[in-house]
């Protein structure tokens, strides 16, 4: 805005001149302070509700807090008095005085902000110690584990369920001390619409929402000696997986996760990105035959399983939009049992099909009732990035100084096309790519799509192939999907072909992505863009980078599988969706005809 | 078209003929129709009022009803309006008095009683514009001012007719054809009119802050969100005058350009949401509301939002949130309402009361509003009185009028006589106020400087009955439930500190609870997002304040002195009792024909039964729960029976089973406190010897209370059985002179306890002490009791070394309003004086004096003269012959919670050869050879207030010695608890340690059928001396119950005992 | 949690259904849908005399708000109840002045004469017991409701008289019944 003007102000006796409309917050973060908080999130909005942020302003009897006070110009802040660490501190105790005391033995245990704060106030006694709340932890859903007792109600969860993915699973409830945050009617998750992205357990500061763990289930399953264990990693996780072992964001670590997992006991290690060119075979082909015979468009992809459920709950009259592609984990998971059982003559009854994902959706996904076509489940057990980084710790595996491992064949090889699954944008890019090549059967002029890459929430384009204008647009978070589906019904919009991710940034952003470290927040733009030049350069750094060049998905397709949208790939590679209780309502309530 | 003004008149003409019958009905009926009067039981009354005058076919009897007009004390009340006559008022109306008042109606003698109506000297002003003064000669009105409350209480508030009358929307007539919305905003600056709802912002800023926005559309709100427990005149204002409101809003749309307003309103409110709807729908019908209105172009609609009980929606963004469909979430301010409101545009808040002001402030002009009330709180202010006071209900009065003045002049005084404690203003967001801001103006900024805030107007009196910690707990549970649970400090805050506080009342509070109570409290008053967080610990802080013992008594002695904590004991008797009585189980053996099992349950705690069935002050008696049925059960006269009924000495104590312990332990005069403590040590096996420097055993009991009330033989009695229990008692022997200290020593006693009581005597400091016939009242009894009153020549004389008082046949005046100004005065007319007159400062309800002695004393020809204080002793030959006193008049109120007698100047003569000064006495300065004992500064000494340990190793003290003036049962309480800590002294025991844990496992004696209803059946009264037989000499006067009336009395006891749990041994 | 008990194809639940899906047409919408939340859940209410899972659900479709959402409102007020009430439910006022006045005692004797807690219903559904924030009739306390009706100046000596009352009532129409 052009009447904008800068305000200065004195923060702990610094001067500091910000644009007007900052907050207090913001001046002491641009002049080096950084005031500690627990509720704010700069990308959701402010509820001022934990206080921890408090800070004294002359003039104001009372403390304000400086992430919604707004800078004034001559004010005078001081974020460090001793009555202002007095006040926080208290506040902080307030908070621990009503929370679990088993530090040890929680799962956030070192992750959790709760615990950072009160070790930062230097917190060592409880004076107000006095009844604690008492709720049971819901295990239902197969994605996220709720324990209530730890939520510290900062809000952030309800904030990023409403804000970032419109699907209001979560909302306050009751008042006061009473208060919870509960699916509606307080009923377990799974019988919610939570669509189980796990954004909430990237923002909850502490251990109230996490992914389930499966680690135990996975480490026993290892030592089977019955059974086979396979194993696939999702493009994302390479990207992320060494946060946990203080690598920068991005570093590509492929090969060492193989060989970890190899370490740890896997008999096959195969790469989703395999599954992923195959994806853009099928879904390729598709699209073409929606548009060359008159189906229905626009498309939607159908790799995001969290999209797939918030498809099924709030928008059932999509369903017939979406494409009818298992995503590569369930791709791959079909092929293992079936394709690689076959080609190793290990049984599919002894395989155990693990996969590594940056998802907690994935988790869900895998139990879906019709993810069986190969006659078994499809996979049997999804483990997020953060999962996967705590099995290597528990196995006492030096990830710092491992050797590069290989992915077995035949289901490792991939091309630049998959790896950028894993980013926003990445599987439009992709399929654009061999759609072009498929259909003109001519070389595409740029390989690198650059117009459907970026962080912007809802992005367009029109590819001209061969004369014929692609509509597509590219959109992640469910908030902005809601929007441009609002929007495709009202016809104001018009597309052949629409990529959809479920989180931010697309799987990079993805609810079983390692925390944030140190004062970087989720949803952190930098961070995301570091996660997804990594893909971008494993891209860059691939010899073939169409999906449809990829040898073994031809040999694939000869050996195996035959033809695209042929009969096996339709019962292997192919699935269907359903209406699900629109928003948690019933159908007899959500028809009409009570009015009748 | 013709102008607005002009309409409005010939609206209100039409409302006029059209109502002729009403208006100019031979006679009206006005039947209070608002909640409050429902549930008083109004709509019978209305029923039968209109059924009887069908039977008897009256005819012009116009029979209508209206709101409250806030004397809820009284309620059903009804109102007869005769024309050209005046208007009665009638309270407390019931189905037969309703009859009645029917037959009042039509004939024209009242059938009832005048002081069953109300005033009749009331002039009948109802067609008057300004209708207020419809009450304005009953007492509680003569302060007050109405403008809110206007119509309250006068009109039909369904009737727009009625509303007309009154001057309705007069105001906006004149404001939309007169004013632009400057000049309006302008007016209500002028007028100085604060936000009525808590904060007292200035309205009219508020309102030119929203009149500055630029926007589309903007919002009008009413705040009738009246959640404050305790307050309810924003419901008695939609109840009794809905249209006002609505009109004001409508003046506050047209001033800052809004067309549309909100009414956000407690649903717990039904009868005001259902009035309100009706308002707006005839307002509307009647284009008083919707397009065009009154022909002005002006447009204005109200739609009615129903709150859903949540207090916190008071706040204005959290009530914003609600009406939004939000949880009512308060949100962090600025953007204040004004600016981003209700759906992010600009919006004007105000509270319905705020609202009530305006139409008067624009008819009248601001200069006229801003005549009363103080120089920064104009105006006036709804109170909602409740609580320990007489007249409950509402009042208005100008800001500034002294809380003293709400509460005794309105209010009408403390119930049942009680002594004002504190009240509570603001609500849970307030704080309460002490005896010593009873002087303090009613206005915004004195109550925030006194600890409290103006809050919306709740003002809950309380008095000695009301535990403070436990108010404050109960404000605390509110706010907690109300927090939203938004903020962590209030969250979890109010919770911790509400779980201290239950605590503390549970008898397990803890030290460092008080300091843990204000560090939280500051930290959530500091940190916490709204108002009502930040508010939150007002209460608490408040009371600790100004109640600290209170807490401390709850945590160091697991005592609630108010006995209101039913945790810490099973029955109030037993728990205010000095010495903790099991008074239920006496009372219980009394009716159970166990006399002597009765006078043993006492005897275990009191060894003076029959000294303290007579001239006990019995707080047992005060907060005893029959009281609050009927009368409380009049323990004392029980215990007498008990203690007379088995003769006292003839009762043999169960003897000391333990062994007998060699140690000496010295007492020091030979009061109840000495006795007290020498008993309960013979009772533990000690060696107590009590050295008393007079020649008769006693002190205060035998010397200082006269013999009608306390016979000699009857204390002697509970002597007797004192030394029977072992204990040695030397008359004769002076402390300090006689004996000393290290004599004691020598002797070999290990402990001694002082209680040599207060004997010295305050000065009356006026000219004319020093001539002869002027006496103090504590020597007047002593020379008396110690037989230096004789009966020379058939008058009564008192010795005074050479000189010789005569007092039969004299003229005799007693200063002073206490028990021993009575003792003397009562005294003197049997030892024959002529005239006996009692001359007092104040008022006599400010006596301190028990109001049945008084009542017996004027009985027996005691004259007494009050709002007089004495000035001089005028006499002739060193002898007196007048008392010249000063009139006074009750002035501020003093620390004591009563008017302070203030000198007008003129002067008043008493002729009197006597006159006794009674005002009190303080200890004698001790001079103990070579020691010095800690005294303060009055000359009482210092001894720890637990266990009353003095300065020196070994020497407790006690009494009135320590006090500086007590009563009987206190300084026996004392000297229990110094016979503790002789002993934990003698044993090496901690001091403190475990000496207030409740123990004790108890035997309830049974005779009461729990399901049994409970019929109210008053005190039964006991025989008193006749008065013929009275002044010939000082025989008693109570002559206390016969057995079957003791039976019947003890049967009235309700046995709150009988719960399950500890009992309050202690 | 909210019950989930209705049975959506029971007449008498459809014509209920119908009668919010009615106001819900005819309310006068301030701005959004959302704004006329308050106003339908007190029809609500007042339809079911409680707020059923099964309405909150028909108000969060045809209002096109979140239902959990709604829960986080129905949980939020105090005036909101999920749970079906007793036919006569009983409120002992617990304002300030009725509390000083002694409004304790008389609950106490409630809980002891029902032989329930605070939030609950006898088990032959005559009465429910709960306490409410002040009625403003604090003049006349201590103050206790039963439905409709409001009993001032109460003891715990009136408690049993007052509930015959209404014991008597049920009797009475129950032999109408028969």
């Amino acid at each position: 805005m052009s009447d904008k003007k800068m305000i200065n102000l004195i923060i702990d006796g610094q001067k500091a001149a910000v644009l007007a409309g900052s907050t207090v917050m913001e001046a002491a973060e641009a002049i080096g302070i950084h005031i500690p908080r627990l509720c704010f999130h700069p990308k959701l909005s402010t509820a001022g509700a934990c206080r921890v942020c408090v800070v004294e302003i002359d003039g104001q009897k009372n403390f304000p807090v400086s992430c919604a006070t707004a800078a004034a110009e001559g004010m005078n802040v001081k974020t460090n008095t001793p009555a202002i660490r007095e006040a926080r501190r208290d506040i902080v105790e307030l908070i621990l005085d009503n929370h679990p005391r088993d530090c040890q033995i929680c799962e956030k245990n070192e992750d959790c902000d709760l615990q950072k704060l009160a070790n930062l106030f230097g917190i060592r006694d409880l004076r107000f110690d006095g009844e604690r709340k008492r709720y049971a932890t819901d295990f239902s859903s197969p994605s996220i584990m709720r324990d209530p007792e730890k939520c510290i109600l900062c809000g952030k969860c309800v904030r990023v369920c409403s804000e970032i993915q419109g699907v209001n699973a979560l909302s306050y409830s009751h008042r006061g001390f009473k208060s919870t945050v509960v699916p509606a009617y307080n009923m377990n998750i799974k019988d919610s619409v939570c669509i189980a992205c796990g954004q909430c357990t990237l923002f909850c500061p502490t251990g109230a929402l996490m992914e389930r763990d499966y680690t135990e289930e996975v480490f026993k399953n290892l030592a089977d000696p019955e059974k086979f264990c396979a194993v696939q990693i999702a493009p994302a996780v390479r990207v992320a997986l060494g946060e946990g072992f203080g690598f920068a964001p991005g570093t590509d670590l492929t090969y060492e996760i193989v060989a970890a997992l190899r370490i740890l006991g896997f008999k096959a290690v195969f790469d989703t990105q395999f599954s992923a060119d195959l994806t853009i075979i099928e879904e390729g082909h598709e699209l073409i035959d929606r548009i060359k015979n008159k189906g229905k468009l626009p498309m939607f992809t159908s790799c995001s399983p969290g999209w797939i459920k918030y498809c099924e709950h709030f928008h059932p009259e999509f369903l017939p939009n979406l494409s009818t592609c298992k995503s590569p984990q369930q791709m791959m998971g079909a092929l293992i049992k079936t394709y690689y059982a076959e080609k190793s003559g290990v049984p599919a009854s002894k395989m155990y099909s693990v996969s590594i994902m940056p998802c907690t959706a994935k988790k869900f996904e895998c139990s879906r009732d019709e993810m069986d076509s190969s006659g078994y489940r499809d996979v049997d057990v999804v483990l997020t990035t953060r999962e996967l980084i705590r099995m290597i710790k528990q196995a006492g595996i030096k990830f710092n100084e491992l050797k590069k491992g290989e992915f077995d064949d035949p289901l490792g090889e991939s091309t630049g096309a998959a790896p950028i699954f894993g980013v926003t944008g990445g599987v439009m890019e992709a399929a654009l790519r061999t759609a072009y090549e498929v259909i003109t059967k001519k070389q595409l002029p740029a390989i690198e799509l650059k117009a459907v890459r970026g962080l912007d929430g809802i992005r367009e384009a029109t590819v001209d192939i061969d004369g014929l204008k692609v509509n597509v647009a590219v959109v992640f978070s469910l908030s902005n999907v809601h929007k441009l589906l609002a929007e495709i019904k009202e016809g104001k919009r018009n597309y052949h072909f629409i990529e959809v991710m479920t989180c931010p940034g697309g799987c990079i952003g993805g609810g079983g992505q390692p925390y944030p470290q140190g004062m970087t927040d989720p949803l952190d733009h930098t961070l995301y863009n570091l996660r997804g030049a990594g893909l971008y350069s494993i891209d860059e750094k691939k010899a073939l980078r169409k999906s449809h060049e990829n040898p073994l998905i031809t040999k694939i397709y000869k050996d195996f599988l035959k033809e695209p949208l042929g009969h096996l790939s339709h019962k292997l590679l192919h699935t269907h969706y359903h209406k699900r209780c629109p928003e948690g309502i019933p159908a007899e309530i959500r028809e009409k005809n009570v009015n009748v | 078209m013709s102008n607005p003004v002009e309409i409005v008149a010939q609206l209100r003409q039409k409302a006029l003929r059209g109502s002729l019958k009403k208006w100019f009905a031979p006679v009206r009926i006005s039947v209070g129709m608002s909640t409050c009067e429902i549930a008083a039981g109004s709509k019978g009354v209305l029923e039968i009022i209109n059924s009887e005058l069908k039977k008897r076919k009256a005819r012009g009897v116009y029979v209508g009803v209206k709101g409250c007009a806030g004397r809820c004390n009284v309620e059903p009340t009804v109102e007869v309006y005769r024309l050209g006559s005046l208007p009665v008022k009638y309270e407390n109306v019931n189905e037969a008095k309703a009859k009645k008042i029917v037959a009042d109606a039509l004939s024209k003698k009242p059938a009832l009683k005048e002081s069953e109506a109300c005033g009749p000297e009331t002039k009948c002003e109802c067609l008057e514009e300004r209708s207020a003064y419809v009450f304005g000669d009953l007492p509680g009105f003569k302060k007050q001012k109405r403008i809110v409350l206007r119509n309250c209480g006068i009109i039909d508030p369904d009737s727009l007719h009625d509303y007309l009358a009154v001057r309705g929307y007069q105001a906006l007539a004149k404001t939309l054809s007169q004013y632009s919305p400057d000049q309006v905003i302008d007016e209500v600056l002028k007028s100085g009119l604060r936000g009525r709802g808590g904060g007292g912002f200035p309205t009219g800023t508020k309102w030119s802050y929203v009149a500055r926005e630029k926007a589309e559309q903007k919002y009008v709100i009413c705040n009738a969100d009246e959640g404050d427990p305790g307050a309810f005149m924003d419901r008695s204002t939609i109840e009794g005058d809905p249209f006002s409101v609505l009109e004001a809003m409508a003046i506050g749309g047209f001033a800052v350009g809004a067309t549309q307003g909100i009414v956000y309103i407690r649903a717990e409110y039904p009868l005001a949401v259902e009035r309100l709807r009706k308002a707006i729908k005839t307002a509307g019908d009647n284009n008083f509301l919707g397009k065009n209105i009154l022909g002005t172009g002006f447009s204005f609609e109200i739609d009615l939002v129903l709150g859903a009980g949540a207090f916190v929606c008071g706040e204005e963004t959290a009530l914003i949130n609600s009406i939004q469909g939000e949880r009512g979430m308060p949100r962090v301010r600025p953007p204040f309402p004004a600016v981003k409101g209700l759906w992010g545009r600009p919006t004007l808040i105000n509270n319905v009361e705020t609202w009530a002001n305006i139409p008067e402030i624009l008819l009248d002009g601001a200069e006229e509003f801003a005549k009363l009330g103080t120089e920064k709180s104009k105006g006036t202010k709804v109170f909602a009185l409740a609580g320990k006071i007489n007249n409950t209900g509402l009042v208005e009065v100008p800001m500034g009028t002294t809380l003293g003045e709400v509460i005794f002049d309105i209010g009408g005084g403390i119930k049942k006589g009680n002594k004002y404690k504190a009240s509570q203003t603001g609500g849970p967001s307030g704080g309460c106020l002490p005896v010593q801001y009873l002087n303090t103006p009613i206005d915004y900024d004195s109550l925030i400087a006194a600890g409290s805030i103006m809050g919306s107007g709740g003002l809950i009196v309380m008095d000695e009955t009301d535990c403070m910690v436990d108010v404050a707990k109960f404000f605390l549970e509110f706010t907690q439930d109300e927090s939203c649970g938004k903020c962590t400090p209030c969250r979890e805050g109010t919770k911790r500190m509400l779980e201290i506080l239950e605590r503390i009342t549970r008898g397990e509070g803890k030290p460092g609870d008080i300091e843990k109570l204000e560090k939280l409290g500051n930290t959530i008053r500091k940190t916490a997002l709204c108002g009502l967080g930040q508010t939150a610990p007002n209460p608490v802080l408040s009371t600790i304040r100004y109640f600290r013992n209170e807490y401390e008594a709850h945590i160091n002695e697991r005592k609630c002195p108010s006995a209101v904590c039913g945790e810490l004991f099973t029955s109030p008797c037993q728990h205010t009792c000095p010495v903790h009585i099991d008074i239920p189980q006496f009372i219980g053996q009394i009716r159970n024909n166990d006399t002597k099992g009765s006078i043993e349950t006492i005897l275990k705690r009191n060894p003076l039964p029959s000294v303290c069935g007579r001239v006990c002050h019995h707080p047992c008696e005060s907060n005893c729960r029959r009281g609050k049925i009927d009368d409380p059960v009049s323990i004392m006269m029980l215990k007498r029976f008990a203690a007379d009924y088995t003769g006292g000495d003839r009762i043999e104590l169960p003897a000391y089973k333990g062994k007998s312990l060699k140690e000496k332990v010295a007492i020091i005069g030979s009061g109840p406190s000495g006795l007290s403590c020498a008993y309960h040590l013979a009772r533990r096996g000690y060696q107590p010897v009590v050295f008393e420097s007079e020649k008769i055993v006693g002190g205060m009991l035998s010397l200082g209370i006269p013999e009608y009330r306390l016979p000699k033989d009857i204390v002697e009695r509970d002597i007797k059985r004192i030394v029977k229990a072992g204990v040695k008692i030397k008359t004769g022997i002076t402390f300090g002179k006689d004996i000393t200290f290290s004599e004691l020593k020598g002797k070999g006693f290990k402990a001694v306890y002082l209680s040599i009581g207060a004997w010295k005597e305050s000065r009356l400091d006026i000219p004319g002490v020093d001539l002869l016939g002027f006496l103090g009242s504590l020597s007047f009894l002593k020379d008396y009791n110690c037989e230096k009153i004789k009966k020379i020549g058939g008058n009564y004389t008192i010795i005074k070394g050479d000189n010789k008082i005569v007092v039969t046949g004299k003229k005799v005046a007693v200063i002073g309003g206490g028990s021993a100004a009575m003792d003397v005065a009562r005294s003197c007319l049997r030892l024959g004086a002529a005239e006996v007159n009692v001359v007092y400062r104040r008022t006599r309800d400010a006596m301190p004096a028990i109001p049945e002695e008084v009542v017996e004393g004027e009985r027996e020809g005691v004259k007494f003269h009050f709002l007089l204080i004495p000035s001089a002793i005028r006499g002739e030959d060193g002898r007196i012959t007048e008392l010249e006193c000063l009139h006074t008049r009750p002035g501020d109120f003093d620390l004591s919670g009563r008017r302070k007698p203030v000198s007008t100047g003129e002067k008043f003569v008493l002729p009197a050869d006597i006159v006794i000064s009674a005002i009190g006495g303080k200890p004698e300065k001790l001079a103990f050879s070579g020691v010095s004992l800690a005294a303060n500064d009055n000359g009482t000494v210092k001894a720890d207030k637990y266990s009353l340990a003095t300065s020196l190793d070994g020497v407790f003290a006690g009494g009135d010695l320590v006090s500086g003036g007590g009563t009987v049962i206190e300084s026996v309480a004392d000297g229990e608890r110094a016979a503790v800590s002789i002993e934990r002294y003698l044993t090496g025991a901690d001091m403190q340690k475990g000496r207030f844990v409740i123990k004790g496992e108890r035997k309830v004696v049974d005779y009461i059928d729990p399901s049994k209803e409970v019929k109210p059946k008053g005190r039964v009264s006991h025989a008193k001396l006749s008065m013929a037989k009275r002044l010939q000499a000082f025989t008693e006067v109570e002559l206390g119950y016969a057995k079957s009336q003791a039976c019947d009395e003890a049967d009235r006891c309700l046995r709150c005992d009988r719960k399950e749990g500890a009992a309050d041994e202690r | 949690m909210a019950v989930k008990s209705l049975e959506i194809k029971d007449k008498e639940v459809r014509e209920k259904f119908k009668e919010i899906e009615r106001f819900i047409g005819s309310e006068h919408k301030l701005n959004d849908n959302q704004g006329m939340l308050m106003g339908v859940l007190h029809k609500t209410q007042e339809v079911f005399g409680y707020l059923p899972a099964e309405a909150m659900d028909l108000v969060s479709d045809r209002l096109g708000i979140p239902t959990a959402h709604i829960y986080g409102m129905a949980t939020f007020y105090n005036y909101f109840t999920l749970k079906p009430r007793a036919k006569y439910q009983v409120f002992m006022c617990k304002g300030t002045a009725c509390y000083v006045a002694g409004g304790g005692r008389v609950l106490e004797k409630l809980q002891e004469t029902l032989k329930i807690g605070l939030g609950e219903v006898t088990p032959d559904k005559m009465f429910g017991l709960n306490i409410t924030r002040c009625l403003g009739c604090c003049g006349l306390s201590p103050v206790m409701q039963v439905n409709e009706d409001i009993y001032v100046r109460m003891g715990p000596e009136k408690v049993n008289a007052i509930l015959d009352k209404y014991r008597k009532k049920e009797t009475k129409k129950r032999k109408v019944s028969k």
